[in-house]
């Protein structure tokens, strides 16, 4: 799946990121190593948000809610 | 697993930088972003880099990289305080305050944009940039990248 990164840039500087087509958490990984490359770059990113988007996708919860091993009826 | 996230943003020369590139800071890896960030500036407002700027008295007053443009001629200073925090400087004296402002933010976010492209590329994305307007007419860039 393609991993994609957003990321919208305010006149204020601020910055909004959208991490999408992650599996598990390679995704928090990826965060955490842009944030350290910025700074390399001279960006200190402070975070005012951080937010799964878990719940916005629905076969995610799915898989999420249910623990393995649990026997679902149908 | 995704995530949505929002930072704010301040530009500080890593300490590794200010060590290594002590006393020649204008070649470090941020002063050559800065440059490139008031370049952009001056590609849409016309003019030049510079490195000073001027006071409302016309006094000359040093700096380590300045942009000065047609509709600001006094133009924008900017220096590296003693902890890399990078500042700007400029004389707001008789309603300057507001283009000089928004020359600042114009370069700030020009850094940004092009900060967050080197680092996809470094994390081996396929980067694009799009500027717009919003309906308010706000400068907003979006960077996409793909892996």
């Amino acid at each position: 799946m393609q991993q994609k990164i957003e990321v919208t840039v305010n006149e204020h500087g601020d910055l909004h990121v959208d991490f999408s087509g992650y599996i598990g958490a390679s995704c928090q990984f990826d965060e955490e190593e842009m944030r350290r490359m910025l700074a390399e770059l001279g960006l200190k990113a402070e975070i005012k948000g951080l937010k799964s988007k878990l719940q916005n996708e629905p076969q995610n919860k799915c898989a999420e809610k249910i623990p393995q091993g649990t026997k679902v009826r149908v | 697993m995704s995530l949505e996230a929002s930072y704010s943003t301040d530009i500080v020369v890593p300490k590794t930088q200010m060590m290594s590139f002590q006393g020649n800071l204008k070649e470090s890896p941020c002063m050559d972003i800065l440059r490139l960030a008031m370049k952009k500036v001056i590609e849409e407002r016309g003019v030049k880099l510079d490195t000073s700027y001027t006071d409302n008295e016309g006094k000359i007053i040093g700096c380590l990289i300045s942009v000065r443009t047609n509709d600001f001629p006094r133009g924008v200073g900017a220096d590296i305080e003693g902890d890399g925090r990078v500042v700007f400087r400029y004389d707001a004296y008789g309603n300057a305050g507001t283009k000089g402002k928004a020359i600042c933010d114009e370069i700030n976010q020009n850094y940004n944009v092009i900060a967050v492209m080197k680092a996809q590329k470094r994390l081996g994305f396929n980067v694009d940039a799009k500027v717009r307007k919003t309906s308010s007419g706000q400068r907003v860039v979006t960077v996409v990248g793909v892996r």
